[in-house]
């Protein structure tokens, strides 16, 4: 297994960001994100004995991570949440923006922008299509293991995701018009 | 079936990449490291403000430090839950045992993150810690405060003192497992029937401990039924060898 790992410390180590990132396209509200990542590695930790290998851990903890998601995403409409960057997640960034060493501001500016913009179209789509289009176009995992981790079959996944494609391309058209008239 | 344009492209490989803010992985790691070693699931090796600077030269020294401090809290850590939240250590114990290909790492609960060499940054402990390598003891009264020593598993208070929801399952969960443990299948199926599971997160273990424990209590055909209802749902579940056993040997 390529990504076998030896404890759930590693786990968490390799798989923190990916989970954030995922939690966050998956619709849970940027007030919760930091209480799901910690939902997702306790359940980590507590099932990791029962883990056997019967897939990859990413695609374990992926498992995880939907369930965990779906959660919130009930708590949220429950309590008429949005999906919207709230103000503490955007001032984390902003501080966390200004002293950090690593990659070119500029560069990190663009991964965010690009990031709040798909955030932004996946909040428009329905759950199903949004969890398919995370799993296989963002975490470009393989129809079969798609299928596995949302128990729908594979044939209705390569239609579903035809459907969430044409969704994505229509709603960064329409972005990109909004930009150049704005940029008239 | 037909791929995304260039454009749609290329707004997804930079949206991939986003990193997490550090500040946020810092007050995560801290979180995580209480709630777990409240749990009584594992010490949390946490590197210190004394280690950010370190040059790669002294890393085998800020390695060794960090597996003294390991090892110290992990006894005050084990000392505390057994004050703390009584059977937990041996509950996870009793399910590690349970797990012949668990990897021994997981046997012995050692460093949980921050792993010296796999760590991408280390992490400062907050200044409510002050001088401790290690998410301290100290930190455990804080996040998990009124937790009195109960006498046994059996007898600790509802999840109405835990504060989210997952924990109170996973209290639940344990509650059962320990009356399991103890040759009480009629008392963990009580627990069961008590207990909240309603945000179902442990849901697949919860179906598990109910097949299992009413096959254990004697009652067959309700256990055979829980049994099937379960292995249709989560044929790939790990617990899907238990449940066969149990229910197996009960007929």
């Amino acid at each position: 297994m390529a990504d076998e790992l030896s404890s759930p410390g590693e786990a968490y180590t390799r798989y923190f960001s990916m989970v954030w990132r995922n939690l966050r396209r998956l619709g849970v509200p940027d007030s919760s994100v930091e209480d799901a990542l910690q939902d997702v590695f306790l359940v980590v930790h507590q099932r990791w004995a029962d883990f056997r290998g019967d897939s990859t851990v990413k695609t374990w903890i992926f498992g995880i991570l939907l369930r965990v998601a779906s959660r919130y995403r009930r708590e949220a409409k429950r309590h008429g949440a949005h999906l919207e960057l709230d103000a503490s997640s955007a001032r984390l960034e902003q501080a966390d923006a200004g002293n950090a060493p690593g990659p070119d501001p500029l560069e990190l500016a663009s991964r965010r922008e690009a990031a709040r913009l798909v955030n932004g179209i996946l909040a428009q789509f329905e759950d199903e299509h949004r969890t398919l289009f995370v799993l296989a176009e963002l975490e470009q995992l393989s129809i079969r293991e798609v299928a596995e981790l949302t128990g729908v079959n594979a044939s209705t996944c390569y239609k579903r995701l035809d459907a969430a494609r044409r969704q994505f391309e229509s709603a960064v058209e329409r972005l990109r018009a909004r930009d150049l008239w704005r940029l008239k | 079936m037909s791929k995304l344009n260039a454009r749609a492209r290329a707004l997804l490989d930079t949206a991939r990449h986003e990193e997490p803010p550090d500040e946020l992985r810092r007050r995560v790691d801290h979180k995580l490291s209480s709630r777990l070693a409240a749990l009584g699931l594992s010490s949390a090796a946490v590197t210190t403000a004394s280690t950010a600077g370190a040059a790669p030269a002294s890393q085998g020294a800020a390695a060794a430090k960090s597996l003294f401090w390991t090892k110290a809290v992990l006894t005050k850590v084990l000392l505390a839950s057994v004050v703390s939240v009584g059977a937990v250590g041996a509950w996870y114990g009793y399910r590690t045992a349970r797990s012949p290909s668990a990897p021994s790492a997981r046997a012995i609960p050692t460093s949980t993150f921050a792993h010296p060499e796999t760590a991408p940054k280390p992490i400062i402990v907050p200044q409510t810690v002050p001088d401790a390598p290690v998410v301290s003891v100290e930190s455990l009264g804080k996040d998990a405060p009124a937790r009195s020593a109960p006498a046994s598993a059996t007898e600790l208070p509802a999840q109405a003192q835990h504060p989210s929801s997952l924990e109170a399952e996973t209290q639940a969960l344990r509650e059962v497992q320990g009356a399991m443990r103890d040759g009480q299948p009629d008392r963990a199926l009580q627990l069961l029937n008590q207990r909240s599971f309603k945000n179902a997160v442990l849901d697949e273990e919860r179906d598990a401990a109910r097949a299992i424990a009413l096959c254990q209590s004697g009652k067959v055909d309700e256990g055979q039924f829980a049994a099937k209802m379960f292995l249709q749902q989560y044929p790939r579940s790990p617990l899907v060898v238990r449940v066969r056993d149990a229910c197996n040997a009960a007929r």
